[in-house]
């Protein structure tokens, strides 16, 4: 196959398609909306193209599903077929089926043909029944007759015209597409191999700059060698010579001055024109990774559209902001936030449109996204106009819920209450349903927003609404680090990260009952060695003044001690070699202007650490040998790539007398148990089964195909609740499925305790030694 | 044989004009000139030997020291050779075999101690850094001399031990006689493969 810059000639349809059944589904939710024959223009040429891209690819299904699609749509535009929401159904089925097309690698193909074959056939059949007149629209569709209410409240809605608040001018939709501008695909790697070029150039124009310094010594030299000639002149004169003798080599001296000169000013101007391209450079090709917001946005309308005739409930969404610019590494994490967030909206913050009514508001409820820059940060806001939470309904489910007691909940102020909100497996619905689960959705909220560097929060208004927060990095390529010293290598904290920097005299740091303090401010601060949590060295440099990082958040402070403060600076980042897995207590790894290497520390990860040894009188990482003979500790392996679910389970199974590993997916689980090999066996693996890198079933597999592993219980805990969902876990060898329900009662605790008898034989809660 | 003396002479004569002079026309006429016998005859050599299947080809050996250890790589498997820069220690990971990461051309490129890994007790001096396989499974490792780059005939190399005494004998796809520079007496250089090598040094991050 020829070269395509990478891509092989199914990729480059599959890229195609994917991004044609975006604009398909988004435009036909809009569509559907306005009901303007205007607008079908470019969804024609979408449904076009996805046929020519697959005639190329020899895909017949494809082109046949598309051709129909493609007709039903002129007929739409010619005004021959009204705009029902019956047809858009179909349409949108199709453009599903293309999707799900897509999204398959071409060995699949045939399979997804096989499968699928039958669907589509049926589909393309509906498609061409040409519908009756334009001036008697009747659902076709015996799945239409469930729903028809709500089209009916749809179709009735733009006349109600709720309130708007500042529309924000949204642009045609056909213009729209095209302005986004003609683009070329380029592979990530590629773009990132740039920037590192684009970094290189920079560095080497600014190392020029050794040239110009050089020259700068000359031309001192010269100068020197002028004062030195003048004294001769005049050493000369004094013994009766001629000075005038000294005459060239004066002129000489003088013009070679001139030269340097002119030669120094063409080095400098020829370094700064260097660096002022090289520097541009440089930002536009970082500045190639920003896309629109609307990027994140395309199929929310659509999500938003489904969700609420399944409920039987009527919204619209707002998207403010599509053009504010976002780093492709966010944009791609916010997808499950943004669809978390609409879907706990239209299920729990929306009513219905009989109870907008009754309460005096529009029978639609407006679903508002946002998106824009603030101070640095993104910040991203999803509202609604539902009915908001109800806190002391809140409160009463806390309690109920044994998440706190009803003393402790009565002193909780508003933002902590809701705090718990993000709790996994934490619901304020009355009842459990299929939309958005048990509460489930929210906790990756929070960790997503924490995982990339940001924050999370909510507030609502009884009645009026909810609102949720995102404040996140613009770009995760660029940050802003204090560099420091731990043991000879450059570490680099984010300053994002980083409370305070203290340097106190080395007698201020004391040691209390063992454990190094810091008074600051008259409250003592636990102090941690970098050097050793990190294992770069085994003794502390000797120092009269000590270097302390103060990390953490509210009350949870701890000051890491480093051997030197270096400075700030901005890295660009990088991902670390994943040949490297996940290293513990680093996120990422830069360059610096310099062309040094640095590493950037985690910060939440090495928090983590030091409240686990100062807790434990130990160090993650530099595990202590443990003596002879003495009883062995119960040892656990928590996966999940959730933050909040990782340490649920590390505090149930610590409290129950486990030593806790963690580990952020199969692939880090796997180095992790291996590793852990090392001092002894496992006794229990926690594992979730959607994680990025290597899933749970994956691990589960390789795990069980390690003589090492092969008897070591393993629970898995999902929130996938489905049979097949269970039955593959325990297929590919867990020992026991969970869903992750299973923490609000004893489920969870039940099942460790029926799995490790040696639990028991050590006593409950007692597993330590 | 016959002596390449005149031909040498005379090129380097040339080269000296060229040095003194920088004229252009020196220059092309230095290029214009007739093709010393010696090399002439080689190139004869190397398109004949082509012909006949099987027979002679020439291979490029990048040559280089680790301690006192003189081994090879066929110049074509090292994607670059790079003056030493500083080696990130990474935290939980850095090992005997791992030293770190360093900024080779932008890329932050994983370092291994090759002395280590192959068994080879290592020098001090550490100037240059092979680089060797693609992108995604490189690896660079710092040698304490480079030689550089020497042509041998492939059809004069011997096969790898058979008794693996080290790492570095695992790692050795042939053997070659190629002559020392330096006066030193052993002519014999480990021909390391470098997918075996980058395979080792992979082992380290297990």
């Amino acid at each position: 196959m020829s070269d395509l810059g990478g891509f092989s000639l199914h990729e480059l349809f599959r890229a195609e398609a994917e991004t044609h059944a975006g604009a398909l589904s988004e435009g036909l939710v809009k569509l559907e909306g306005t009901s303007d024959a205007a607008t079908v223009e470019p969804l024609m040429r979408a449904a076009h193209s996805i046929k020519g891209a697959a005639r190329v690819v020899g895909l017949d299904i494809a082109v046949k599903l598309a051709h129909a699609m493609e007709d039903v749509l002129v007929a739409m535009q010619k005004g021959r077929e009204a705009i029902q929401p019956a047809r858009i159904d179909q349409l949108l089925k199709g453009t599903d089926l293309l999707a799900s097309l897509a999204s398959v690698e071409e060995s699949a193909v045939p399979a997804w043909s096989a499968e699928h074959e039958r669907a589509v056939d049926a589909l393309i059949a509906e498609l061409r029944v040409a519908p009756p007149a334009a001036s008697a629209p009747q659902p076709a569709q015996a799945a239409a007759a469930a729903t028809s209410t709500v089209e009916t409240a749809a179709i009735e809605a733009p006349a109600i015209a709720p309130p708007q608040p500042t529309a924000p001018a949204p642009a045609p939709s056909a213009p729209a597409t095209q302005a986004r501008g003609a683009s070329v695909r380029v592979t990530a790697e590629k773009l990132d191999r740039l920037l590192q070029l684009a970094g290189e150039t920079m560095l080497e124009s600014r190392r020029l700059g050794s040239l110009r310094d050089e020259t700068l010594e000359l031309k001192r030299d010269l100068v020197r060698l002028e004062d030195e000639l003048d004294r001769l002149r005049a050493d000369a004169r004094r013994s009766g010579l001629d000075p005038a003798s000294l005459a060239p080599a004066r002129t000489l001296i003088e013009s070679g001055r001139e030269r340097v000169l002119s030669h120094l000013l063409t080095v400098e101007g020829a370094i700064r024109r260097g660096e002022e391209t090289s520097t541009q450079l440089y930002h536009e090709v970082l500045s190639s990774r920003m896309r629109p917001f609307a990027d994140a946005t395309a199929s929310l309308s659509r999500t938003v559209r489904d969700l609420a005739r399944q409920l039987g409930k009527d919204a619209r969404l707002e998207i403010i902001g599509e053009h504010v610019p976002v780093d492709r590494d966010v944009l791609v994490r916010l997808d499950a936030p943004l669809n978390h967030m609409l879907r706990n909206a239209l299920d729990h913050g929306v009513e219905t449109p009989d109870e907008r009514r009754a309460k005096g508001k529009p029978a639609q409820a407006t679903l508002r996204v946002e998106a824009r820059h603030h101070a640095g940060m993104l910040r991203i806001r999803v509202s609604d106009d539902g009915r908001g939470i109800d806190l002391d309904a809140l409160r009463e489910r806390i309690v109920r819920t044994s998440l706190a007691t009803g003393d402790m909940a009565s002193t909780l102020d508003r933002q902590e209450l809701l705090e718990f909100l993000f709790l996994p497996g934490f619901s304020t619905a009355q009842q459990v349903t299929d939309i958005s689960g048990r509460g489930v959705g929210l906790d990756v909220v929070q960790s997503t927003a924490r995982e990339i560097g940001g924050t999370a929060r909510i507030d609502t208004e009884l009645g009026r609404g909810t609102v949720f927060e995102l404040e996140l990095p613009i770009t995760l390529s660029v940050i802003r680090a204090l560099l420091v010293d731990v043991a000879g290598e450059t570490l680099a904290f984010p300053l994002a990260r980083i409370e305070r920097v203290l340097q106190p005299d080395a007698s201020e740091v004391r040691s209390v009952e063992g454990r190094m303090q810091v008074l600051v401010e008259g409250k003592s601060i636990g102090v941690i060695d970098a050097a050793r949590v990190l294992a770069l060295a085994e003794t502390r440099r000797a120092a009269t003044r000590e270097n302390l990082v103060v990390l953490g958040s509210g009350g949870d402070h701890y000051a890491v001690a480093v051997d030197g403060l270096i400075g700030e600076e901005d890295l660009v980042v990088r991902a670390l070699d994943p040949r490297l897995g996940k290293v513990p207590h680093l996120s990422a790894a830069a360059v610096r202007e310099s062309g040094e290497p640095v590493l950037v520390v985690d910060a939440e990860d090495l928090l983590q650490s030091v409240r686990v040894a100062l807790n434990e009188g130990r160090l993650r990482g530099a595990r202590p040998m443990r003596a002879l003979g003495a009883r062995r500790t119960l040892r656990a392996l928590v996966v999940d790539d959730s933050a909040t679910v990782r340490e649920v389970e590390r505090q149930l199974l610590t409290r129950m007398g486990f030593e806790v590993d963690t580990a952020v997916d199969g692939l880090d689980g796997l180095h992790t148990a291996r590793d852990s090999t090392a001092t002894g066996a496992l006794d229990l693996i926690i594992s979730d089964i959607d994680m990025p890198r290597m899933n749970g079933i994956e691990f589960v597999r390789a795990l069980r195909s390690d003589p090492r592993f092969a008897a070591v219980p393993v629970i898995v805990v999902s929130y996938k609740d489905r049979e097949e969902d269970r039955l593959a876990g325990l297929e590919a060898g867990a020992t026991a499925y969970l869903t992750k329900g299973a923490f609000q009662d004893s489920t969870f605790a039940d099942t460790v305790r029926d799995l490790v008898p040696a639990l028991s034989r050590a006593g409950r809660g007692g597993g330590e030694a | 044989m016959s002596d390449p003396s005149p031909a040498t002479e005379h090129s380097n004569e040339r080269a000296l004009e060229l040095r003194e002079r920088q004229s252009l026309a020196q220059m092309r006429a230095l290029l214009d000139r007739a093709l010393p016998e010696e090399d002439l005859r080689a190139n004869t050599d190397l398109v004949a030997a082509r012909g006949d299947s099987g027979a002679a080809r020439m291979r490029s050996v990048l040559v280089f020291d680790i301690g006192e250890e003189r081994l090879g790589i066929d110049a074509e498997e090292s994607h670059r050779v790079v003056q030493c820069s500083t080696v990130r220690r990474v935290p939980h990971r850095t090992n005997e075999v791992f030293a770190g990461l360093a900024n080779i051309g932008g890329e932050l490129t994983l370092v291994a101690a090759a002395g280590s890994a192959l068994g080879v007790p290592a020098g001090s001096r550490q100037t240059h850094f092979v680089v060797i396989g693609q992108q995604g499974t490189r690896w660079a490792f710092a040698v304490d001399r480079v030689e550089g780059v020497r042509r041998i005939d492939a059809s004069a190399t011997l096969p790898p031990p058979s008794t693996v005494r080290h790492a570095a004998d695992g790692c050795t796809k042939y053997l070659a006689d190629i002559a020392p520079m330096d006066g030193r007496a052993n002519g014999i250089v480990s021909v390391l493969d470098s997918a075996r090598l980058a395979a080792l040094f992979a082992r380290s991050l297990a």
